[in-house]
């Protein structure tokens, strides 16, 4: 196979220098956690070891990611960066000692995810026959904590690896699973008829999800789903239609399901019951407003007040220690990410790769703008978490994998954009 | 460190926080918008990115005359419509005629609701595969594919010492084969 | 592929766009309403801060809490003068969440203070002092009011001047002394409820008292009522059930006003029935209930009207203030204000002036209209009915000889057992502009509003008259 020459290459990458990125990145993430470390008196050790070690994994993670696959570097910057920040803000307000230090180890481990999520894209090339066998795997795996799970914070999604210590939500993992078993089911535009084994496998998996209350999950799954749908075979009825079920869907479900209904009422206003049902929405909220508009400074702030502050409501922690300002910037960062990723998804080569690509920013977008929607009261809470930034070993490494994947469809992108460049000349050279 | 001194280190760093994060913030969109700019640029360049052969008219009339020439990439649609990826207008093509996928053994080419797809025999198929330098109909034109990476055609390529691969080798999709020594290649130049 | 190309450009432009407007959305909500929902109640943040907290005084400048300079706080020497003042003033614990320590907390502890302010302070050597606040409450008068409360009774009394729209007083049965909490425990002998605040957050059922809301809707909806007349013959059957009057009462032959002077059950019953639901329910909502009282200053407990065209019996004791009608005592007394005051409800007041640490006053409170809940002319009616109550119907026990002083009684059913005793309301006010008072009385299980809550209404407004001017 012939070599792309350094010129071309060159052309067709064609990317910004992100070194004044990557040294602000971690410029900030020396010295938030250097001031974390001084919150202890005299100081305290883990957050001084994290302070040198993060700025140092985000370095030669953005350089060896870079060296080895032609990956989009700007993608990589960003996902250390929130990845950071869920680790210095859990440092900051976290309890026990070991929860920044947990997420640090899943943070590494997702590292790897996200290396085997390039290498597997990268390799990946008979999808079409590989998708029934997944989607059963799918499905045994969304089943799987109805055999060994056990109920958890009122939704039965969680699997026991390590009694109280290590925990797997499936439901996390079958996300890139599911966004590449529809982007292969709905590749090459098919007719509707082609695409209803996809949809019911989808439909499937949503009816298990509602059998284990993981609300959350089940609208990301049915909206990402008709997006992809709609994406890849432009069919408004259809997708109409979808959604119009989905909404009547949910319709029944408020008022069949007692648990939906105190969660849409809590939500129109929880300052009637600050103590009881109010009380999650009511502290983010306060925590949020005395957040002002830089924040009330590292460890000055109570974000212990909020209940579920690490996972849900971390996001209104950030707001009450960083400030308005600072968590516009993060919505921002996931803005840039979302903005990237589709730049990738339109630049793949085929509609596989393309609505890969498409399928995991816009999965990625519709999470954060549910979970920051619900944090501050503009749409009820669904108890999904913030991508990267939440507290929590399966979120973390599965949203790795998913930008694992998503870089490695850039990289195959960077890759056909030199061998075009060079078929390009040669054609001119050769009929000319 | 006193509570005190503490308290006044984190309202400082307060504001140094939030500008750091807004020059990431505005460093990471103005990256955003360069790449963007500099991929339309490329794409005026090399506008059909993906590019894995042509289809020449071999015969045909109006307005897709014999000897013209569409480029052809991985995936597509063929048609006459504008959102079609190679469009061949001409009154026997519809808006949306057939789809085209580019496989290892060739072009598999489907088409859509009933269009008229011949093979080069001139029956009638509903799929068929082109290698390099079949030929198909197309409604009432009749197309040639000639592939890139693809079996020899004597003479036009014969000419080009080697830089078309024989067709045993030609694998569209192992890409270690271009970063397999990539570390010959000078890190800054893709940075 | 040119096709999927453009749908995704299509759905990624949306999402970036619905992100985008999440994004103005939350900033702009977080401008606007930030400070507000920071100065909630039950936020715990003002504790572990380093500047001392700074002064809360009285409207004649008594100081009710002021930080010694080794730090630590003090109230008002007198511990029944402390008692009476406990849930207004507040605690260090933040017991009491609507108690001006806590509410308020940020401003005393000048939390978000300048880090110039702090800078200086920690090269000076000297404390950081936060703001002071004054209130508009007056000590004397609401430590008076606490002792002239029946003993052992719960309950609560709102004072207000109902031009200005200033708490004079707020008295909230049981209290605590915030004394107590100082070294940081709670204490086990207070008295279970002790650290609410009635007048703000107790929702009661009105009874009588909400009378003065039924007729101001009668009045709205047909001026030529008052030249009605009603007949009340002790009881009045409407579909599905009958409505009696009090003590078996059987009051003849009457008009709107001595209806309400003589607080007739039948005659109120039926009027609420003519004007139905939706009418009595819109002056209901304009009078404030079904509202979020949030005020600059504080927070009410909203009051509830929950009353539909579907239930007639709801309906006909919801014009007597009962069923589940509920109203707190501030909002209660802001009604009769707003009755005293020609139909405006004058926004509550509480903070009269709030000085930075350098005495330079940064808030004043001034006056302003909440609302006109009713003509000028329909609180005239109202007015003249209620001095007629004082006169020569339920509420004489609140006359002061000399003054003209106008009210309404309630004794307000709380369950269906007959032998628990009524909760005893009054609301009423001082008809003088010179001294343009209002109050409402609350006393739980304390029987009829006639004899247990005027007495105190009328020790109320006596002393105000008296010590305010």
């Amino acid at each position: 196979m012939r070599r792309a020459s350094v010129e071309n290459m060159r052309k067709a990458l064609m990317r910004s220098n992100t070194r004044l990125l990557l040294s602000a990145v971690m410029l900030f993430q020396f010295s938030a956690m250097l001031l974390i470390a001084f919150q202890e008196r005299p100081y305290d050790a883990q957050a001084l070891i994290l302070a040198a070690a993060i700025p140092a994994a985000t370095w030669l993670v953005t350089m060896l990611f870079g060296k080895i696959w032609p990956v989009d570097r700007a993608i990589v910057i960003l996902a250390m960066l929130l990845c950071s920040v869920g680790v210095i803000t859990l440092s900051d307000i976290a309890r026990a000692k070991s929860t920044p230090m947990t997420q640090a180890i899943y943070a590494a481990v997702g590292v790897g995810a996200m290396a085997f999520g390039i290498a597997f894209i990268r390799g990946l090339k008979s999808w079409k026959r590989l998708v029934a066998p997944a989607m059963v795997l799918c499905l045994l795996a969304l089943l799987s904590p109805w055999v060994l799970g056990k109920w958890q914070y009122g939704a039965r999604n969680w699997i026991v690896l390590v009694q109280d210590r290590l925990t797997i939500q499936p439901s996390e993992f079958m996300k890139p699973a599911l966004i590449l078993i529809l982007a292969a089911g709905f590749s090459g535009r098919p007719r509707f008829l082609k695409c209803v084994p996809t949809i019911a496998f989808a439909a499937l998996c949503c009816g298990v999800l509602l059998s284990q209350r993981d609300l959350g999950a089940l609208l990301l799954y049915f909206l990402t789903t008709v997006l992809m749908y709609f994406a890849a075979t432009s069919n408004w009825v259809v997708t109409i239609g979808g959604l119009g079920l989905g909404g009547a869907a949910a319709v029944i479900a408020y008022r069949a399901f007692p648990y939906v209904q105190t969660r849409v009422a809590i939500w129109k206003n929880p300052w009637i019951d600050p103590l009881e049902s109010g009380h999650q929405i009511v502290q983010a909220l306060i925590a949020i407003g005395s957040g002002g508009l830089f924040g009330m400074g590292l460890g000055l702030g109570r974000p212990r007040n909020i209940p579920l502050y690490h996972s849900d409501f971390i996001f209104a922690a950030i707001a009450e220690e960083f400030g308005l300002v600072f968590s516009i910037c993060l919505l921002a960062i996931y803005v840039l990410v979302i903005l990237r990723g589709m730049v990738v998804a339109m630049n793949a080569r085929t509609s596989f790769h393309s609505l890969a690509a498409f399928g995991i920013v816009a999965m990625l977008g519709l999470q954060t703008m549910l979970i920051v929607g619900g944090n501050t009261k503009l749409i009820p809470l669904t108890g999904v978490t913030l991508p990267l930034v939440s507290a929590g070993g399966s979120s973390l490494v599965s949203t790795f994998l998913s930008f694992g994947i998503l870089l490695g469809i850039s990289s195959l992108n960077a890759e056909d954009e030199a061998k075009d460049i060079e078929r390009m000349e040669l054609r001119e050279e050769v009929f000319s | 460190m006193s509570d005190g001194l503490y308290e006044i280190l984190a309202l400082a760093a307060r504001y140094f926080f939030a500008a750091l994060f807004l020059l990431i913030v505005l460093r990471a969109a103005r990256i955003t918008l360069r790449d963007g700019r500099r991929a339309k640029k490329l794409r005026r360049w090399a506008p059909e990115t993906g590019l894995s052969g042509e289809l020449m008219v071999v015969e045909g009339d109006e307005r897709a005359k014999r000897g013209m020439r569409y480029p052809v990439i991985r995936e597509g649609v063929l048609g006459s419509g504008r959102a079609a990826d190679v469009r061949i207008r001409h009154s026997s093509v519809r808006n949306r005629h057939a789809r085209f996928e580019l496989t290892e053994d060739g072009l598999l080419v489907t088409a859509l609701e009933g269009a008229r797809l011949l093979s080069s025999e001139g029956r009638r198929a509903r799929k068929l595969l082109a290698r390099d330098g079949d030929s198909f109909w197309v409604g009432k034109v009749r197309l040639m594919l000639v592939l890139i990476d693809a079996a020899g055609r004597e003479g036009e390529i014969a000419a080009d010492d080697g830089l078309f691969d024989a067709p045993a080798e030609a694998t569209m999709d192992s890409p270690d084969g271009l970063f397999g020594d990539s570390d010959e290649l000078d890190e800054d130049f893709y940075e | 592929m040119r096709e999927l190309r453009g749908k995704i450009r299509l759905v990624g432009t949306l999402i970036v766009c619905l992100f985008i407007g999440l994004g103005a959305w939350y900033g702009m909500t977080v401008y606007s309403q930030g400070s507000v929902w920071a100065s909630n109640p039950y936020n715990q943040r003002s504790s572990g801060s380093t500047a001392h907290m700074g002064d809360i005084s009285d409207r004649d400048g008594n100081l009710l809490a002021h930080t010694a300079a080794d730090g630590t706080r003090e109230y008002m020497p007198n511990e029944n003068v402390r008692r009476a003042l406990s849930q207004t003033v507040g605690d260090q614990m933040g017991m009491s969440g609507t108690g001006v320590e806590n509410y308020y907390s940020s401003t005393l502890l000048n939390i978000s203070g300048s880090l110039v302010d702090r800078l200086r302070s920690a090269f000076s050597g000297a404390e950081r002092v936060g703001g002071s606040i004054q209130l508009t409450i007056d000590a004397e008068l609401t430590s008076y009011i606490a002792s002239a409360f029946p003993d052992g009774k719960k309950g609560a009394v709102c004072v207000i001047n109902y031009r200005t729209g200033e708490v004079l007083s707020w008295v909230s049965m049981p209290n605590y002394d915030p004394v107590d909490l100082l070294d940081g425990r709670a204490d086990d002998n207070v008295e279970d409820t002790a650290y609410l605040n009635r007048c703000l957050q107790g929702l009661y059922t009105p009874g009588s008292t909400f009378k003065i809301v039924t007729l101001a809707a009668a009045l709205e909806a047909d001026p030529n009522a008052l030249n009605q007349r009603f007949t009340c013959s002790g009881s009045w059957d409407y579909e599905g059930g009958k409505i009696v009057c009090a003590g078996g009462a059987v009051h003849g032959e009457l008009d709107l006003r001595t209806a309400l002077a003589e607080s007739c059950n039948v005659t109120f019953g039926k009027l609420a029935y003519q004007l139905g639901a939706e009418r009595l329910r819109a002056t209901a909502e304009r009078f404030g209930l079904n509202e979020n009282l949030k005020f600059g200053d504080f927070m009410i407990y909203n009051s509830a009207f929950p009353v539909s065209a579907r239930n007639v019996g709801g309906l006909v004791w919801a014009g007597v203030g009962q069923g589940e009608v509920l109203v707190t005592p501030m909002h209660m007394a802001m009604i009769a204000g707003s009755v005293a005051n020609g139909g405006m409800m004058m926004k509550p007041v509480l903070v009269k002036r709030i000085e930075n640490s350098l005495g330079i006053a940064t808030h004043t409170g001034a006056p302003s209209l909440y609302r006109q809940v009713t003509s000028a002319s329909v609180a005239d009616v109202i007015t003249q009915s209620m001095y007629q109550a004082v006169r020569s119907g339920t509420a004489s026990k609140a006359a002061i000889p000399g003054y003209t002083v106008c009210g309404k009684t309630g004794s307000a059913e709380t369950s269906d057992d007959k032998s628990v005793a009524t909760n005893a309301w009054f609301a009423g006010f001082v008809a003088d502009p010179e001294h343009p008072y209002a109050v409402a009385v609350v006393v739980e299980r304390g029987g009829a509003g006639g004899t247990v809550a005027a007495p105190i209404a009328q020790k109320a407004l006596k002393k105000a008259i008296e010590v305010i001017g």
